[in-house]
C-alpha cells in the first residue's frame, strides 16, 4: 500500500460531498415512510362532510350524527330557550365565547350557531372527553336548571349554546364544528 | 472543547462497552485482500436488500390486514389510499426478487473461487441455511396479497407434504390449519413471515459473518492471504476493510439502488415476472389459474419437481436439489481453490451447471408438455451430475499453479 | 470465451422463447394508451359509466377520486359535486361522492343472467393486460350455440354479452382460417355495420382501455415522473462516490 502523497484536504472534500449528497437522499427518502402515517385517502373520505336535512326537526329534538368519530347533536331550540341565553351570563365562565379555540368566527355569537333556532355542537365534554346527557327542560337536573347539557362523569354543565358554568370541571364552552348551509334545509357538517 | 467532550463521551462509552475493539476487529484493522472483484459486492448488497425488505415490510404491516376477508382489499388500501402506499409496496415486492437475485450470484461468486472450501466449510453451510430461510420467508410472504397465485400456489406446495407416507394428509391438514389453504393459513403464515423468520434471518445473518471474519474473505485467486504476513502481522496482500471496502460497498449500493429503483419507478410488474398478473385477481377457491407456478425464483426447483413422474420421488429429488448444496465443501477436491487455476474440466460443468439451472428456471414457469419434459429431465440429470461428478473431476483434471501474490 | 458465447446464444434463444404467447393462439393487437389525455380518460369514463357499470362494479376507487383524477373541474355553472353527479353517478342519488364505485346488479341476478356474477373492473388491466383488453373488446363474433348469440376469440366461452354490438356492428368467423398465431382482422368480417366506423370503434375501445389502465393504477403517471427525480439524484450520488472511492483506492497498488 501507498499511502505518501495522500490528498487529506481532497479526501475531506470527497467526504463532505458525498455525505451531503446521501444526506440529501436519505433525507427525501424518509419522506414516503413518514408521509403514510397521514391520514389516508380513506380516512379522509370517511371523514368528509356529512349532509342533513333540519326543515323536519322537531322542537327540542336533538339529532346525533357521526363526524369523523364524534357524536355532532343537531338540536332545535325553541324561541323560549334562545332568549334565556342572554340572561345567564354571570354564571357562565366564556358567556362572550372569548376562547376562540371553541368555535368557528360565525358561531362567535350569544346562540353560538348561524340560525338562531339550529344548534350544532360537537357533544364531547371539554373535561375529559365524556358525552355529555341534553337536558332541555328546566328544573331537570336540579332547581335553577334552565335547560343543556349535564356531563354525567364529573359534574360539569353546559347551557343550551354549549357554554361553560362556573364552577365546575369543565374548562371551556363544547365546541362548534365547521358547518354550513347548503340552503335552507340543508345543512352541512365538516365544511364551511 | 467540542473535540475534549466528544472524547470523554467516547471513552465514558468504550469503557462499558467494547465499541473501540470492535470497530478495530472488524472494520479499520480488520484486513480483507485487495483483489476483491465485481463478484464481491453481493454479500454487501445482500445485507443491503435485507435492511430493505425490513423498513419497507415494518411499514407494510402497519396498513396490512392478514385476515382472509380484509387481505386483498387492504394490499388496495396501500396502493391506493395510504400516502405513498403505492411506493412501499413496489420497494417490498421488487426487494423479494432483487434478493433473490443478488443472492444468486453471491452464491455464484462461491462456486467460481472456491469460498466453500477449508476453512470456509461452515461459512458456507450457514450460507445455504439463509438461502432456505430466504425462500421460507418468501413463500410465506407471497401468500399475503391473497391474490389467486397466492392461494393455489400455497394450496400445491402445502399439498406436497401429502405425499409423504403415512404422515402425509394429517401433516398438510397440521401445516394449513384447515382442510384447505383458508384465513387460518394466511394469518399464521402472516406470523411467521412478519415474526419468526426475520428473527431467525438476523440470527444466521450474524453468524455468517462471525464465521467469516474469524477466517477472512477468500479471494479471485483462491489464495489465503494469511499465510503471508509482514513483519507487523498484518497479510501483504491485506487492506483494512474501513475505509478501502466501506467506501467500495458504498459505491456498489449506488448502484445497485439505480437499478433498484429503475424497476421500483418505471416497472414494478417486471414483465409479469415480479408482480404477477394473475394474483391481481383475489383467491378463489373455485377458480384455478391457467397456470399455476411459484414465483421466478423457485422455478428451478419445480421444474425439478415435475420433471420426475412420480410424486413423492419428484418431492425427494426437489429436496436432493437443494439438500446437495451443504456437501460441496467436500465434493470439490481440487488442490486449488479458484477457477482461475482450475482445469477445463471444472469449467465446463459450471457452465453447462449454470444453463441448465436457467433453462430449469424457464422451464419452471411453462405449463407441461412432453417435450418441456423431457428437456426438464435431461437439465435435471446435468443438475445432479454436477455436483456428483466433482469429486471425480477436480481430482483428475490438471490445474494451474496458483500465484504466491494475488493479481 | 467459448462458453460465454455459448452463454450469449442461449440467452437469445430464451428471450425469443419467452416472448411467445404461451396461453393463447390469437396474437394480441398493441394498443397504445395515453394517460396524460384528460378527454380519453374523460371519453372512456362514459363509455364506462353508460355501458359497463350495470354490471361491473370499480370497488378500489371512489367517485370523487376517480373525478379528480379523469380531469373533471367545477365550472361556473356548476359545482364539482354535480359534474360528478351528472357524468358519473346514473343511478342513485342516495350515494355521496365519497362512496365507492358499485354496480347496482344482484349476485343472484348476476349468476342467473350470465352464469357468474360479473367480475369487478378496478384490476383488470393488472390482471389481463392493456392489450388483452384492447382485442377482447374487438373479438366478439356470432355464435348461435351461446346463451347471448356471441363468442369472443381470445375468451373462449365467455359468459358476457357483446354490450357493445350496437356501437361496432357484428362479425363473424372466416371460414377455414387457422387460428394460431393469427391477428383478430385475419380471422373476423364484420358482417353487419354498427353506429360506429371500424376506426371510430377502435379509438373507443382504446379511450375505455385507457379509462381501465387508469383506474387499475390511478398512481402510474406520477410514479414515472417521481422516478425520473429519483434516478437523477441516484446518478449524482454514483459520481460523488465514485470519485471517492477511486481517491481512496489511489493507495492500493
Amino acid at each position: 500500500m501507498d499511502k505518501n502523497n495522500v490528498d487529506i484536504r481532497k479526501r475531506q472534500a470527497l467526504i463532505v460531498a458525498s455525505t451531503i449528497v446521501g444526506g440529501i437522499g436519505a433525507g427525501f427518502a424518509a419522506v414516503p415512510f413518514i408521509s403514510s402515517w397521514l391520514p389516508s385517502a380513506r380516512a379522509k373520505a370517511m371523514g368528509s362532510a356529512i349532509d342533513i336535512d333540519v326543515s323536519n326537526i322537531e322542537e327540542g329534538q336533538r339529532i346525533t350524527l357521526d363526524w369523523r368519530g364524534k357524536p355532532i347533536f343537531v338540536i332545535k331550540r325553541s324561541k323560549e330557550s334562545v332568549e334565556t341565553l342572554s340572561s345567564i351570563s354571570e354564571k357562565l365562565r366564556d358567556p362572550l365565547s372569548n376562547e376562540t379555540t371553541q368555535q368557528p368566527a360565525y358561531a362567535k355569537n350569544i346562540h353560538r350557531s348561524i340560525k338562531e333556532d339550529i344548534f350544532v355542537v360537537i357533544g364531547i365534554c371539554t373535561h375529559l372527553g365524556c358525552v355529555p346527557l341534553y337536558k332541555p327542560k328546566k328544573g331537570e337536573v336540579d332547581s335553577s336548571w334552565v335547560g343543556g347539557f349535564f356531563c354525567p362523569c364529573h359534574g360539569s354543565r353546559f347551557d343550551l349554546a354549549g357554554r361553560v358554568f362556573k364552577g365546575v370541571p369543565a374548562p371551556c364552552n363544547l365546541v362548534i364544528p365547521p358547518h354550513k348551509y347548503l340552503n335552507e334545509k340543508l345543512l352541512r357538517i365538516g365544511e364551511e | 472543547m467540542y473535540k475534549n467532550l466528544s472524547e470523554k463521551l467516547f471513552n465514558w462509552l468504550n469503557k462499558r462497552l467494547p465499541v473501540k475493539a470492535f470497530y478495530e476487529d472488524h472494520m479499520s484493522k480488520y484486513y480483507a485482500p485487495k483483489n476483491f472483484n465485481f463478484w464481491y459486492y453481493f454479500g454487501s448488497l445482500a445485507m443491503l436488500t435485507f435492511g430493505i425488505q425490513i423498513l419497507s415490510g415494518i411499514w407494510l404491516a402497519m396498513f396490512y390486514n392478514p385476515s382472509s376477508k380484509e387481505a386483498f382489499d387492504s394490499v388496495e388500501y396501500i396502493m391506493r389510499d395510504v400516502k405513498f402506499g403505492w411506493l412501499i409496496r413496489y420497494i417490498h415486492s421488487t426487494g423479494a426478487s432483487f434478493f433473490f437475485i443478488v443472492v444468486y450470484l453471491h452464491i455464484f461468486r462461491g462456486f467460481l473461487y472456491g469460498s466453500y472450501k477449508k476453512p470456509r466449510e461452515l461459512l458456507w453451510i450457514i450460507g445455504v441455511v439463509i438461502y432456505l430461510c430466504l425462500m421460507a420467508e418468501c413463500f410465506f410472504g407471497y401468500l399475503l396479497p391473497w391474490g389467486n397465485m397466492s392461494f393455489w400456489g400455497a394450496q400445491v406446495i402445502t399439498s406436497l407434504f401429502g405425499a409423504i407416507p403415512i404422515v402425509g394428509d394429517p401433516l398438510v391438514e397440521w401445516i394449513r390449519g384447515d382442510y384447505t389453504v383458508s384465513g387460518a393459513t394466511l394469518n399464521r403464515f402472516f406470523s411467521l413471515h412478519v415474526s419468526a423468520m426475520p428473527l431467525i434471518f438476523l440470527a444466521v445473518i450474524v453468524l455468517h459473518l462471525t464465521a467469516l471474519h474469524e477466517v477472512g474473505s477468500l479471494n479471485p485467486d483462491g489464495i489465503e492471504i494469511k499465510e503471508n504476513k509482514d513483519s507487523n502481522g498484518i497479510p501483504v496482500d491485506g487492506i483494512p476493510f474501513h475505509p478501502y471496502y466501506t467506501v467500495k460497498d458504498l459505491f456498489g449500493v449506488s448502484v445497485f439502488l439505480f437499478a433498484f429503483f429503475s424497476v421500483v419507478f418505471f416497472k414494478p410488474d417486471f414483465f409479469g415476472f415480479f408482480l404477477e398478473g394473475p394474483n391481481f385477481t383475489p383467491a378463489d377457491q373455485l377458480a384455478t389459474p391457467e397456470h399455476i407456478a411459484p414465483v421466478w425464483y423457485m422455478t428451478p426447483y419445480y421444474a425439478i419437481l415435475r420433471a420426475v413422474p412420480n410424486k413423492l420421488a419428484g418431492i425427494l429429488a426437489m429436496g436432493a436439489a437443494i439438500a446437495i448444496l451443504f456437501f460441496v465443501p467436500w465434493l470439490d477436491r481440487s488442490p486449488v481453490k479458484s477457477m482461475r487455476y482450475k482445469g477445463i474440466l471444472s469449467k465446463i460443468a459450471l457452465s453447462l451447471f449454470i444453463i441448465s439451472f436457467v433453462i430449469l428456471g424457464y422451464l419452471g414457469m411453462q405449463p407441461p408438455s412432453e417435450g418441456k419434459t423431457l428437456l426438464a429431465q435431461i437439465c435435471s440429470l446435468i443438475y445432479f451430475i454436477f455436483f456428483l461428478s466433482m469429486p471425480i473431476l477436480s481430482s483428475i483434471e490438471k490445474c494451474k499453479n496458483p500465484p504466491e501474490r494475488v493479481k | 470465451m467459448n462458453n460465454v458465447k455459448k452463454l450469449i446464444i442461449y440467452f437469445y434463444f430464451l428471450f425469443f422463447a419467452l416472448s411467445l404467447n404461451a396461453s393463447s393462439n390469437i396474437k394480441l393487437d398493441l394498443v397504445e394508451i395515453n394517460l396524460e389525455s384528460k378527454p380519453s380518460l374523460q371519453r372512456g369514463a362514459k363509455v364506462f359509466f353508460d355501458y359497463c357499470q350495470g354490471c361491473h362494479s370499480l370497488k378500489y376507487i371512489r367517485y370523487s377520486d376517480l373525478a379528480t383524477g379523469i380531469g373533471l373541474t367545477e365550472t361556473k355553472e356548476k359545482s364539482l359535486d354535480s359534474i360528478i353527479k351528472e357524468t358519473l353517478m346514473h343511478s342513485s342519488n342516495k350515494i355521496s361522492e365519497s362512496s365507492s364505485i358499485f354496480s347496482s346488479i344482484s349476485k343472484e341476478n348476476g349468476v342467473k343472467w350470465f352464469g357468474k356474477m360479473p367480475p369487478d373492473l378496478s384490476l383488470i388491466s393488472r390482471y389481463r393486460g392493456n392489450d388483452w383488453l384492447y382485442t377482447y373488446m374487438r373479438s366478439f363474433y356470432k355464435d348461435s350455440s351461446r346463451p347471448w348469440g356471441v363468442n369472443n376469440l381470445i375468451f373462449p366461452d365467455v359468459g358476457m354479452p357483446h354490450i357493445l354490438l350496437k356501437l361496432q356492428g357484428l362479425q363473424v368467423l372466416k371460414e377455414g382460417i387457422s387460428h394460431h398465431d393469427q391477428n383478430i382482422d385475419k380471422i373476423l368480417d364484420l358482417v353487419e355495420n354498427g353506429e360506429l366506423s371500424k376506426n371510430e370503434y377502435n379509438t373507443l375501445v382504446t379511450d375505455l382501455v385507457t379509462f381501465l389502465s387508469y383506474v387499475g393504477e390511478p398512481i402510474q403517471v406520477e410514479r414515472t415522473k417521481l422516478g425520473i427525480g429519483v434516478l437523477i439524484y441516484l446518478f449524482i450520488l454514483i459520481v460523488a462516490l465514485f470519485f471517492l472511492k477511486r481517491e481512496y483506492w489511489k493507495d492500493v497498488k
